[in-house]
């Protein structure tokens, strides 16, 4: 049986003022995603994809419409309150990694359970297993960039799980990295989020990846279109 | 230099306009303390070399006496019966002007008809109808005024001056308007009042007395054998001096305080030394992967550097024209501070406008681009030297930074060693005192990284506990960007402790002054002429007064006082003559000299006293030799004890009341002293004293409360323009600061964008910001404590002492320490403030894409 649709997107608009030029990168795009289902945002580069992905985190705002997850409306919530929500529920993959470069590897992953005011014993432990998964455990002390780019999106990956959250958001998380590492990488996002069975929306510029996808969307002139996902 | 090299290195700058306009700021800054400071005082000492040059003129050498001057028979006999030409009397003092208070004129009196080849003025006068050189010469009481001065008190010619002479009035009709100056500012006759020998006589209490006898005497063999003639024809008590010693002594007196000043100004030019530093560190800093990508592509390292260094001297370029721009606006504020500190503690100095010679002008283009390209030296050989592949790499960039702070340490434990030994080197000399207070400011810098990860290590735990992961985070960033966070932290500990330092010392000077007006002021009424009441007395009281003053009733005892100044080959010695009650010699505190000894001494024996200044510049000490040239010719002094005086940095001889009349013939007193009965009331007493004195002078009569006080204004308008130093220091440590961190936390929009999308609310991200600026500012602060106790002692004992002569007491009070510390988180966590704003106001999505 089909699960629940817990992101819904409604009419979202964003539109960018260059100068005197209003640039449209998503128009009227609705969508609904389902709980568990790994979702692939396919598109150019500049095609809105970060932009989407941005509006349904909570860390942009749509010109018009809205975005509501598991039944809480974002569009319509403070700043403060969006923040919180994001903290809670959603995890963060992004190209460049960003890992903060002052914290070590072991510092980056538990940095989500802090904010989140969870880091016990059994919540560390858990975390730090993570570690183990991802097989960076004897990096632990290591600070970012002495680590290279696959270990560093591998720990990007573990942090965005360790809070437990209800979705996870990829910004074309291979998109900086060789095509080896990049199906590593692409392994390991989809071995843990469904082990964690996480709703995982990844945005791409490559097919490579639609393979591992439950659905493909694609962003062409502002519009999302939906794909069949092909086994 | 390669042309797309230097335009990305511009657009670069462009594209930062916060931190291009700041560095540019604080080079202006800097720049335009020290051009202020200089401007001033260039002024101050042109305007005392053209009042010199307007009552000098060209003589080369003068005949002077006693405190009472020489006696005119002296010209007489050399003109009339001797022949001898190029001599001209002059009789010159000050007169005040009762309708314009505190205004003072220069009184030159001289005989018009001598006067052509000496002052260059005088030439303009035969010309000028305006003047009335006839009446000058016939009529009594009429003088020449400068247009410019007559302007200002509202006359005209025709018009009647009045004055006030030793508390006595005159009035002088102005017979004629000079002109100020002429076009090459040869001369400069604001605030003189020009009047004939005669009229200058009778208006300064002088008739039959000159005040020198002005001489031209050639060069050479001709001119040594016309010096013998004339000291031989001369009785033994006037004494023959070349003009230059009197202007040479004059500005000597000026000289450690002029030193002093430019040392200040100096130190707010370091500090934005720091700010350029910061500037040009961090411009490298941020473009680290630009700079490694451009090594990658080939770019060679002597490239790298000449666009670093290029674009340094751009900025410097720039602030240094700025600089210069509002260093003559503030010039033109100082100048009155300048001229108020020279006209309360030396002499009397007219400054009407701010002099901008264009050699200063180049100087400080020269200073700024010199310091400029000195503080970006390291960055930019930094940038040049370091491998692309550590460049594009921040930790291994951090990892250098680690390795740099323990080579820092071990440097600045070397400079300071080196610094203190100067210190303790057995000397007078101010520039190596200056050596070692810049060296220990070097040296505490060089050892600011190692202490700030120590004391950031020390807190951490505690930060931690008090605001958890806010807090692990703040210390973490300051400890992992040591490269920026340690220069900020630097400039900022130079500037605080540059502030407090120059408050203990001014602070332990105050606390010194006031202890010793306390001891030496013990009289209950002083009596003088009107005059400024923190002045010593000047002028002389009619001796009538002094004998019914000490008759009064109420009155138990009185001392005497006689301030003057002696003339010599040696310079311009200051003697105080005391009749003093035995209830004075309590108020004297000996450094040197044994008191059951010194007052017999002193008394009986034609023993001095000289003050602390005096013995520390003239390197004397008790039972040494003093030659002082009396009425009877020169004779020594030996002297009983050495006591302190904070009254005059040049230091003066002090003698009894008898050994001086056996010695000169002045019979002139300056001040009394009064001792009340203590069932009096000084206030009913006053009156009686100013009843008594109604007929003969107008006097003014002060409590000892009033002179404390008046002192201690005195003192703090002295130190006013130490003071905006102080201040102007602050403020270009502050930009510094506001600068670097600010840099420091927009570089970092990225991060924060990040540790935003993941759920750091705008409050937590604030508190980040402001907690690592806070640690800064707590780091920055506590460093300075120690700093600049020791930079205060240094100036206390070390600078201040070599300066003026004066020791005093280090007072370090537990506030000024409190205020440094305050000042320091302050500037921090307000320089936090506007990254902290725009971090907080700006959306994740935006930091994300920024790099």
């Amino acid at each position: 049986m089909r699960k629940p649709a817990i992101i819904k997107l409604r009419n979202l608009t964003k539109v960018y003022q260059e100068g005197e030029r209003e640039h449209i990168v998503l128009r009227e795009v609705n969508a609904e995603f389902n709980e568990g289902e790994l979702i692939v945002l396919l598109g150019r580069s500049g095609s809105g994809k970060s932009t989407l992905l941005n509006l349904i985190s909570g860390i942009d705002v749509p010109t018009t419409g809205e975005v509501i997850i598991n039944s809480t409306p974002l569009t319509r919530i403070s700043e403060q309150a969006r923040t919180l929500f994001r903290r809670r529920h959603i995890g963060f993959i992004f190209q460049f990694f960003n890992l903060i470069p002052t914290l070590t590897v072991e510092e980056n992953l538990l940095l989500p359970l802090e904010l989140n005011v969870r880091n016990n014993a059994e919540e560390v432990e858990k975390a730090l297993h993570l570690l183990d998964e991802i097989g960076l455990r004897d990096r632990a002390g290591s600070y970012p960039d002495r680590l290279s780019g696959g270990e560093q999106q591998r720990v990007a990956i573990a942090r965005a799980l360790t809070h437990d959250p209800l979705l996870i958001l990829a910004d074309e998380p291979t998109g900086n990295l060789d095509l080896e590492t990049g199906h590593d990488v692409l392994d390991l996002l989809d071995r843990l989020t469904r082990q964690a069975g996480k709703t995982l929306i990844m945005g791409t510029h490559s097919r490579e990846v639609v393979g591992i996808a439950d659905r493909i969307l694609t962003i062409r002139s502002g519009q999302l279109m939906e794909e069949e996902a092909t086994p | 230099m390669n042309r797309i090299l230097w335009r990305a290195s511009l657009r670069h700058l462009l594209t930062h306009p916060w931190q291009t306009g700041l560095a540019v700021l604080g080079i202006a800054l800097g720049v335009a303390v020290v051009v202020s400071i200089n401007l001033a005082e260039v002024s101050a000492k042109r305007a005392f070399a053209l009042s010199i040059e307007t009552v000098i003129g060209k003589a080369t050498h003068q005949i002077i006496g006693g405190p009472s001057g020489l006696d005119e028979a002296i010209y007489v006999q050399l003109r009339v019966e001797e022949g001898w030409k190029s001599a001209a009397p002059v009789v010159e003092g000050y007169v005040y002007v009762p309708g314009d208070p505190g205004r003072t004129l220069k009184l030159l009196g001289v005989d018009p008809f001598e006067e052509s080849p000496f002052r260059t003025y005088w030439q303009h006068f035969g010309r000028d109808s305006a003047i009335d050189m006839a009446t000058l010469v016939t009529e009594p009481n009429t003088a020449l005024l400068s247009a410019i001065t007559a302007k200002q008190l509202g006359l005209k010619r025709g018009d009647t001056l009045k004055l006030r002479v030793d508390g006595e009035p005159y009035a002088v009709r102005i017979v004629g308007l000079s002109p100020s100056g002429n076009s090459k500012g040869k001369f400069s006759l604001d605030d003189v009042l020009l009047t004939d020998i005669s009229t200058a006589q009778t208006l300064l209490g002088m008739l039959g007395r000159l005040s020198r006898v002005d001489l031209i005497l050639p060069t050479g063999q001709q001119g040594s054998a016309q010096l013998e003639r004339l000291r031989a024809l001369l009785p033994p008590a006037p004494e023959v001096i070349p003009t230059g010693v009197h202007t040479e002594t004059i500005q000597q007196m000026t000289r450690a305080f002029h030193t002093n000043l430019t040392a200040l100004s100096l130190l707010a030019l370091l500090v934005g030394m720091f700010l350029i530093y910061n500037t040009m560190t961090f411009l490298v800093v941020q473009r680290r992967e630009l700079i490694g990508n451009l090594r990658a592509l080939g770019v060679t390292r002597r490239q790298i550097f000449k666009t670093i260094l290029v674009e340094a001297l751009s900025i410097g370029l720039v602030g240094t024209l700025c600089g210069l721009l509002f260093g003559m606006l503030l010039g033109e504020g100082l100048l009155g501070l300048v001229t108020q500190t020279i006209n309360d503690l030396y002499f009397a100095v007219t400054v009407r406008q701010l002099a901008v010679p264009p050699l200063a002008l180049a100087l400080a283009v020269l200073l700024g681009l010199g310091v400029t390209a000195l503080a970006a030296f390291v960055p930019a050989n930094e940038a040049a030297i370091v491998p692309p592949r550590v460049a594009m790499s921040r930790s291994l960039f951090e990892t250098k930074a680690h390795h740099w702070v323990r080579r820092s340490a071990l440097s600045g434990v070397l400079v300071i060693a080196f610094a203190t030994a100067t210190l303790l080197l057995p000397s007078n000399s101010l520039g190596l005192g200056l050596i070692g207070l810049f060296a220990l400011v070097l040296g505490a810098t060089l050892i600011t990284p190692a202490a700030t990860v120590a004391l950031v290590r020390l807190c951490q735990p505690a930060v931690s506990r008090v605001f958890g992961l806010i807090g692990r985070l703040a210390a973490r960033s300051v400890l992992a960007s040591l490269s920026r966070t340690t220069v900020a932290v630097a400039a900022l500990m130079v500037a605080v402790s540059a502030v407090l330092s120059i408050g203990i010392m001014i602070g332990s000077f105050r606390l010194s002054v006031a202890e010793w007006l306390d001891s030496v002021v013990r009289a209950d009424l002083y009596v003088s002429l009107p005059h400024p009441v923190a002045s010593p007395p000047e002028g002389t009281l009619a001796p009538a007064l002094v004998e019914r003053i000490g008759a009064a009733p109420g009155v138990v005892d009185w001392s005497t006082v006689r301030r003057t100044r002696i003339d010599s080959e040696r310079g311009i010695t200051e003697i105080v003559a005391y009749k003093l009650s035995p209830h004075s010699h309590s108020g004297f505190r000996f450094k040197e000299g044994d008191p059951s000894a010194i007052w017999p001494a002193f008394e009986d024996q034609e023993a001095v006293l000289i003050s602390e200044p005096y013995a520390y510049r003239h390197g004397l000490g008790v039972n040494a030799l003093v030659r002082l040239r009396t009425d009877h010719g020169e004779r020594d002094f030996r002297v009983a004890g050495v006591y302190y005086d904070y009254g005059s940095d040049q230091g003066v001889i002090a003698m009894s009341r008898r050994t001086y009349e056996r010695n000169w013939t002045d019979r002139g007193v300056s001040g009394i002293g009064i001792y009340l009965d203590p069932d009096t009331a000084p206030k009913e007493i006053e009156e009686v004293l100013h009843r008594i004195a109604g007929p003969h002078q107008e006097v003014q009569i002060v409590s000892n409360r009033a002179i404390r006080e008046a002192s201690l204004e005195v003192f703090d308008r002295t130190f006013a323009i130490t003071e905006v130093l102080r201040l102007l220091a602050a403020v270009v440590a502050f930009i510094g600061v506001f600068s670097a961190l600010t840099a420091l936390e927009l570089e970092r929009a990225r991060e924060f964008g990040m540790l935003r999308a993941i759920g750091l609310t705008p409050r937590q991200l604030w508190g980040l910001i402001m907690s690592q600026t806070g640690l800064m500012g707590v780091a920055a602060g506590l460093l300075a404590l120690p700093v600049g106790v020791a930079l205060a002692v240094t100036l206390i004992y070390v600078i201040n002492q070599r300066s003026f002569g004066w020791t005093m007491d280090a007072y370090i009070s537990s506030g000024s320490l409190a205020q440094a510390m305050l000042l320091a988180v302050t500037a921090a966590v307000l320089a936090g403030i506007y990254p902290a704003f725009k971090m907080t106001r700006a959306r994740p999505a935006d930091m994300l894409r920024e790099e």
